[in-house]
């Protein structure tokens, strides 16, 4: 593996840019690449294209109907959005959370990981150009998608945490406990065939290895969480600091050479590790309460949760005021500091490289994105008396 | 009077044939298309559909006219690709081989390149809104400004197009030569007559089949290996696609097409298809595309389905490559039609 | 570092753009306006202080929300003061 020197002293000859609509780009970012020849000297990433105003949308409602909003944060990684918004307030409130409900949680939050890994490897292998495998992670993610309308009853946003616990109608049944671990044994056979068949195929190989190196310092000056981080020797997993995954044996994947070729090899081994959080929720499960409502909406100071989202760390922050409204809501998503990495990543590649390298850290640009006051005439600021009508008076 | 009888065979095979190659060649991409989807175990769109339905749908569109540097000649340019890829079909035809020397290794090699050239032209004139003139704030203040030219991405597919030019048709030109190097001869009328002797005396209903086509042996078989990748970068096809990979160029030179235009590349991409692969039966077996031996003709096209098959298999199982790839595999590539050539110099 | 763009008379919470536990900011949160016609280009993610000087330093009106201000407060103080620089 050559070592790339990224300090020498660049020759820009043009400037390339793409996005935010580009086929390739299925989320909406600019890319400005300043090349020389077909090498990327440097690059900037402009990221705040679609505009979301979802903490503008908190700000001053009740709590436990704010919640269900926060599921809509993002459509692939919608649980952990929920299940940590619902912890800030558990945690803040100290309100109890049943054992089953925890386990329940976290089997529905690792068959997202799954899901959310596997639409990472279709739309890598999609800008790869490689659309059987690309199709073929779409076809073994169905497993996943099912799993989640059978237990959540929604494909993308089951909405299986409350505050609490979970949904009734997310509670395991036996049958279902049968169907799950049934699914799991037949994906499982299929999809270690088709990751022996990516790691075996020479023109993939050769495609990704080597490309876009990440040091392990340059992960950690830019914060570059989750399976990125991971991929370049920082063992740095929130789920250990996490007490609802206690109860869990699993391997934490680290690797070391930090180029796109160990980001998908990372989160190709950390699906298995998924795969037996999942059997050991579902044989062990407790049982007893799934949701515990004993608790009363009130004062909370900021109190901030962070967690291990599928693409890095996530942390959601908010208070509540004396009647139980939030305020001062903040969200921050791992993927502005996964791509501020992969911007340094990708330079000395291809172009075509450099858009693999920026498309390799998985960006999620519907997270990341955060509020702007629209003066349109029809939308407007809110006063307090306005919230206070519209959502009416605590008691 | 025969020189009147001579020109009139001339141009009423021509006709013939440009209707039977272009009618046929809209069904390759179907099937094409139809293979890889089953090896993506999806069903795939129906066989017409991609060739023949799109090109009548795109023929039936509103008119609209391309963003590029000199419209009229980027226009032009299509059809002009169209008559190229045509009439280098026809001078693997009998009755051309006779004419001016075309239906020879100049011949084809002239015009493969002339078409190659085309993708380079269109990629200069290109200028499709998708990416530098979309209208995004990039040079505002606090952007990173290099004050450096802001270049179209058709325009960085057309230096791209130069490149595969350079190095990428290589293979397919050392392939072609080894045929005609084992024929000792220049001109398909006598590769013809060495792999194929019965043909020029057999009558217009029979099927004269080859006694020695190059293909069975040793160097004709590599070279035919050597075809087959070449034909992959001719036609621009994964994993040899760089000018036109979707993941940063788009589309390269032919993003601006639409309509009637886009019939037409269609057109002239679906004929290469299937001119390529009925050049390989010809040269490489020794049965010609003739439009006055029916059976001969029928051969020969079901003969060149097999380069459009090996083609899809080929493309459902292999990424972009970049030209960190591209290099070594059309040295790697040269070296083993080199060797064919050398080898065919003993036959 | 990518950008994020702040359209001409326009306000954004930088929120999630802070990486917080790195940064340790004094404030909370910060509301940016851009009182300018044209739009400006800020980098985001924020890793320190700096960070916010080079957004001051734009020429941006950065308004910090302490822990107890109103969030809605702020942005309409941002926005008055967007509507009375170019008056």
């Amino acid at each position: 593996m050559t070592e790339r020197t990224k300090d020498k002293e660049s020759v820009v000859e043009k400037e390339l840019s793409l996005g935010p609509v580009h086929p390739a780009l299925i989320e909406p970012f600019r890319i400005r690449l300043f090349v020389n020849d077909e090498i990327v000297e440097d690059c900037e990433l402009t990221i705040n294209m679609a505009h979301r105003g979802i903490e503008r949308l908190f700000e001053g409602l009740p709590v436990e109907r704010a919640l269900l909003i926060a599921e809509k944060v993002c459509g692939i990684c919608s649980n952990v959005h929920a299940w940590n918004a619902v912890r800030v307030v558990e945690s803040g409130l100290k309100i109890k959370v049943p054992d089953r409900a925890n386990y329940i949680r976290v089997l529905i939050n690792e068959i997202q990981r799954i899901a959310s890994h596997l639409i990472f490897f279709g739309h890598a292998f999609e800008i790869l150009g490689h659309e059987t495998f690309s199709m073929r992670s779409f076809l073994l993610r169905e497993v996943f998608m099912d799993l989640m309308a059978y237990i959540g009853g929604n494909r993308v946003m089951p909405s299986v945490p409350v505050i609490g616990g979970i949904r009734p109608r997310s509670d395991l049944t036996e049958s279902l406990k049968r169907v799950i671990l049934e699914r799991l044994d037949d994906f499982e056979k299929k999809y270690l065939e088709y990751v022996d068949r990516i790691l075996a195929d020479p023109l993939v190989m050769s495609r990704l290895a080597g490309v876009g190196l990440l040091s392990k310092d340059d992960a950690i000056k830019y914060h570059a969480t989750g399976p990125n981080g991971r991929a370049s020797g920082w063992d740095y997993d929130i789920r250990r600091m996490m007490y609802e995954y206690k109860p869990f044996d699993f391997n934490v994947i680290v690797l070391k050479e930090g180029d796109n070729k160990a980001r998908v090899v990372q989160r190709a081994l950390e699906v298995i590790e998924s795969l037996k959080i999942i059997r050991q929720v579902v044989k062990n499960l407790p049982e007893g309460p799934i949701v515990n409502r004993d608790w009363i909406p009130g004062e909370m100071d900021y109190t901030t949760m962070y967690f291990e989202t599928f693409r890095g760390e996530l942390m959601h922050s908010y208070s509540l005021d004396s009647q139980g409204l939030i305020r001062g809501y903040k969200i921050r998503t791992p993927t502005p500091t996964n791509l501020a990495a992969m911007e340094k990543a990708c330079i000395g590649d291809h172009v075509t490289d450099a858009v693999l390298t920026i498309a390799s850290c998985d960006p999620c640009l519907t997270c990341c994105n955060r509020v702007e006051i629209i003066e349109s005439g029809k939308t407007r600021i809110m006063s307090e008396i306005e919230v206070v009508r519209k959502y009416g008076w605590r008691r | 009077m025969d020189a009147i009888l001579f020109i009139a065979g001339l141009v009423l095979s021509s006709i013939v044939a440009a209707i039977i190659a272009t009618l046929y060649s809209l069904v390759l991409p179907g099937i094409e298309r139809k293979l890889q989807a089953r090896v993506q175990q999806r069903i795939g769109p129906p066989v017409l559909t991609p060739g023949w339905w799109a090109v009548l749908k795109f023929w039936y569109k509103g008119k609209a006219e391309p963003i590029a540097q000199m419209p009229f000649f980027y226009k032009s340019l299509v059809w002009l690709g169209v008559a190229i890829v045509l009439l280098l079909l026809l001078f693997s035809t009998p009755y051309w081989w006779g004419v001016l020397g075309w239906g020879s290794i100049l011949g084809l090699a002239g015009f493969l390149k002339l078409e190659e050239v085309l993708y380079v032209l269109m990629g200069s004139q290109s200028q499709s809104i998708l990416t530098t003139p979309m209208p995004i704030n990039d040079l505002v203040k606090g952007a990173k400004i290099k004050g450096v030219i802001r270049e179209f991405v058709e325009q960085h597919s057309a230096e791209r197009a130069l490149k595969m030019m350079a190095i990428g048709s290589l293979p397919l030109y050392i392939a072609l030569l080894v045929p005609f190097v084992a024929a000792r001869s220049g001109m398909i009328s006598d590769l013809i007559r060495v792999q194929n002797p019965v043909y020029f005396n057999s009558s217009w209903f029979s099927l004269p089949l080859p006694s020695n086509p190059v293909l069975l042996t040793v160097p004709g078989f590599l070279a035919a290996v050597v075809y087959f990748v070449g034909y992959l970068m001719l036609l621009n096809e994964r994993p040899f696609n760089i000018l036109k990979a979707k993941v940063d160029v788009i589309e390269g030179g032919v993003l601006e097409y639409a309509s009637k235009l886009r019939a037409g590349y269609y057109l002239m991409r679906n004929l290469l298809l299937f001119a390529l692969s009925s050049i390989f039966v010809t040269l490489f077996i020794g049965i010609p595309f003739d439009p006055f031996m029916p059976l001969c003709l029928i051969l020969n096209m079901v003969l060149s389905l097999v380069l459009p098959v090996a083609m899809a298999i080929l493309v459902a199982f292999s990424p972009i490559l970049t030209f960190r790839q591209i290099y070594p595999a059309t040295l790697g590539l040269s070296a083993l039609g080199v060797l064919a050539l050398i080898l065919s110099v003993s036959l | 570092m990518p950008k994020i763009v702040i359209r001409g008379k326009h306000a954004i919470t930088l929120g999630g753009y802070v990486v917080e536990h790195r940064a340790n900011l004094p404030y909370r949160d910060y509301v940016v306006g851009n009182p300018f016609d044209e739009p400006i280009k800020i980098e985001a993610p924020i890793y320190s202080i700096d960070g916010i000087k080079a957004i001051q330093d734009l020429g941006l009106i950065v308004e910090p929300v302490a822990k107890y201000d109103r969030l809605i407060e702020k942005l309409k103080k941002v926005k008055a003061l967007i509507g009375s620089e170019t008056q």
